[in-house]
């Protein structure tokens, strides 16, 4: 025995019919269409997602066909190659009147190639704060390259905390896209102890030692005499 | 002891003549001095291994550790305690960072090889040295305390820390020498 559709899912399958032939017919939303690297956006000036670095990637409505209601929302232009820079912590954390280092990391996006200037500046609420030297310019040839940042104190340099701020730009003038990145250190002139045994700890250990084998000897001697 | 007091003689002649060094030399190549057993010497290798292998890992959870405990310690104490960075802790405005050598790690695993009893199963052996492991650490943090307070009434660092270390050090090798399960000497 076979069934024969009702009336309500007749105008339910042909609904259905109609939504998938045309998913752009419905309202004045966007379309959901993959363009450059599987980006897309979801309604007009949205940016692309996934999210890039560079220009070039803010979606745009344009209509499709004859039909004015339906919109499609695409990524449009190619990523523009760029870059992010990164900052490892300043270590030491602490300084007197030595340098504390930090690895400056460029990260190259969309095929970014070329040189990157570094400058530096400190800034803090004590002065004479610490000087940093502007870090070697960083060449990018396959996805990153790293630079230097040195920071040094003086006897004079006050103490407190200070901010070392990296700012960069390419070869064109541009900024990094996450701008400029910034790690901390602190001046402080009371002097450092280590604590641990050191040469003078081994030297007193050897003594002792030496002592206690003489000590030894001597009684396995007097204790083979006996 | 009788025997002693002709060479003793001797000696002190060496200042005068060569002859009488000559012989004394001699009469030294005749004295048999002990040696030391291969297990001791493998023993005493493989402690080297050990402490250079310990110095290959950073062991900053131990420094933390050990830092918090001092830190604690001197707070108790009535000292002015803040922490600064993982490993490094000021005390009475003065600033301390807590090194590998300070954790007692190096001596920890320095030990192992003297310690451990091949006539013990694993299990038998890792607990004996977990329990040490406890044992060092407490002396270690008295050793440290005890660095700070007589530092903090005069005495010089050197003196109240490296020379206490040396003490410490001792102590852990007349520990070790006590639960030995091997010979010094060789066996004539």
């Amino acid at each position: 025995m076979t069934r024969t559709p009702t009336h309500p899912a007749l105008a339910f399958l042909v609904l259905g019919a109609l939504l998938v032939s045309s998913p752009t017919t419905l309202g004045q939303s966007c379309s959901f269409k993959p363009v450059l690297q599987g980006r897309v956006c979801t309604k007009p000036g949205a940016p692309c997602k996934p999210p890039t670095v560079g220009s070039g990637h803010v979606g745009k409505c344009t209509t499709e066909g004859l039909r004015p209601e339906a919109l499609a929302c695409e990524c449009q232009g190619s990523p523009t190659p760029s870059y992010n820079i990164t900052l490892s912590p300043l270590t030491p954390t602490y300084i007197d009147t030595d340098v504390a280092t930090s690895t400056i990391t460029v990260i190259a996006f969309n095929g970014f190639s070329g040189t990157v200037d570094f400058s530096c500046t400190v800034s803090g609420l004590s002065h004479p704060a610490p000087s940093c030297a502007n870090p070697a310019a960083a060449i990018v040839t396959d996805g990153s390259a790293t630079s230097l940042l040195k920071v040094s104190a003086s006897t004079s340099a006050a103490e407190g905390t200070y901010t070392v701020t990296v700012n960069a730009v390419d070869g064109h003038g541009r900024p990094p896209d996450n701008g400029a990145q910034s790690s901390s250190v602190s001046v402080s002139h009371v002097r450092w102890i280590l604590v641990g045994g050191g040469r003078i700890a081994i030297l007193t250990f050897v003594a002792l030692l030496a002592l206690w084998s003489v000590r030894l000897l001597w009684r396995n001697e007097r204790d083979a005499w006996r | 002891m009788e025997r002693a007091t002709p060479v003793a003689q001797r000696e002190r002649c060496v200042a005068m003549s060569s002859q009488p060094l000559l012989h004394a030399k001699l009469d030294l190549a005749v004295i048999r001095l002990p040696w030391l057993s291969r297990e001791f010497l493998l023993r005493s290798s493989l402690v080297a291994l050990f402490v250079l292998l310990t110095y290959q890992f950073p062991w900053q959870w131990l420094r933390f550790v050990t830092s918090a405990a001092v830190l604690r310690i001197c707070a108790s104490l009535g000292m002015a305690t803040a922490r600064v960075s993982f490993d490094t802790i000021r005390i009475q405005g003065q600033l301390f960072r807590v090194v590998i050598a300070c954790t007692f790690v190096d001596v920890l695993m320095g030990s192992i090889p003297l310690l451990w009893d091949v006539r013990k199963s694993l299990h038998r052996n890792a607990s004996r040295l977990l329990a040490v492991a406890v044992i060092f650490f407490v002396l270690n943090l008295v050793r440290l305390a005890i660095a700070q307070v007589l530092y903090f009434r005069g005495v010089p660092w050197t003196l109240a820390d490296e020379v206490l270390g040396g003490f410490a050090y001792f102590a852990v090798w007349l520990f070790v020498w006590r639960q030995r399960t091997w010979r010094l000497l060789r066996e004539v």
